[in-house]
């Protein structure tokens, strides 16, 4: 297992561990807000946790994640050392002001994923397309890590 | 696991008559927002990995049905790191009541979101009445 997920998913911690994250949050969030920092990246972005495949191929690992209905210029791929951060806002369309919600079942709002990356991936290769909704980033695999911090733009 | 749809099963239960076969498509609910306007009823689904291509809506007496496939990049060797996306596919359907003009549904696909528009009976719609 070379990529792994950066984040550990809170719903899956058992509950003291949970209890344990949520005592972390609530201190980091004072401490922040004693600090006059502004909140932290993570938490603000925890809004939805949109759902990805990891494989991995003789020459690259792909990464798709489920973005439907996210605007492609709303969508960040960024590669720094070894960590691939995933990050963007699904914006709810208001096409007339006089709407009437009968059911809400999609998740709004912003979102981050990141990954640790393995040490043969090549962070200056990476490609990303995004297509009917699902974002696929393509990791080619290299001889040797490479640490720099690089922009991947979305085509 | 190397692919997103599960093996196809035929089942021989019924030899030479009457052949069951189970689906290679595992299909799942989408999720789904619906909205009410003066005129209409607008259904959004989301169906990542759909493309307009593999998108059928269908209507047949009181049920709108729409399924969608999702487009199978596997088939070479690869090795499943992380697998959270479920299924092969999306199935869902609705009940269209009386009140829909069945003439006038429009549907289209944007970036894996199936928007549907169902248009309200010209009689079902509100009306502003004059006042003498």
């Amino acid at each position: 297992m070379s990529i792994v997920r950066w984040k550990q998913d809170q719903n899956l911690m058992p509950l003291p561990s949970v209890l344990e994250g949520m005592q972390r949050n609530i201190n980091r969030m004072f401490d922040s807000m004693f600090r006059g920092d502004r909140w932290d990246e993570e938490m603000a972005a925890s809004l939805w946790t949109p759902a990805v495949d990891i494989v991995e191929r003789d020459h690259d690992y792909v990464v798709k994640m489920d973005l439907p209905g996210v605007n492609r210029k709303e969508i960040q791929v960024t590669a720094r050392q070894d960590v691939l951060t995933v990050k963007g806002e699904k914006k709810q369309e208001k096409e007339t002001d006089d709407q009437n919600f009968h059911r809400v079942e999609r998740s709004y709002g912003s979102f981050q994923r990141s990954f640790t990356l393995p040490g043969l991936a090549r962070t200056d290769r990476i490609e990303a397309s995004f297509k009917d909704g699902v974002l696929e980033i393509v990791v080619p695999k290299a001889e040797e890590a490479k640490a720099k911090s690089i922009e991947v733009r979305v085509s | 696991m190397t692919t997103r749809n599960e093996v196809a099963v035929v089942r021989n239960d019924m030899p030479g008559h009457l052949t069951e076969t189970e689906s290679a498509i595992v299909y799942t609910r989408p999720t789904a927002d619906v909205y009410e306007t003066e005129d209409s009823f607008v259904v959004k689904i989301e169906m990542p990995g759909v493309s307009r291509e593999n998108t059928q809506v269908r209507l047949e007496h009181e049920t709108l049905s729409v399924k969608g496939l999702i487009e199978n990049k596997g088939g070479s060797e690869m090795n499943v790191i992380l697998s959270e996306m479920q299924g092969s596919g999306y199935e869902r359907s609705f009940r269209v009541g009386d009140g829909i003009d069945r003439e006038r549904i429009e549907a289209r696909s944007e970036q894996g979101v199936l928007t549907m528009k169902l248009y309200k009976k010209e009689e079902v719609r509100p009306r502003e009445i004059t006042i003498r």
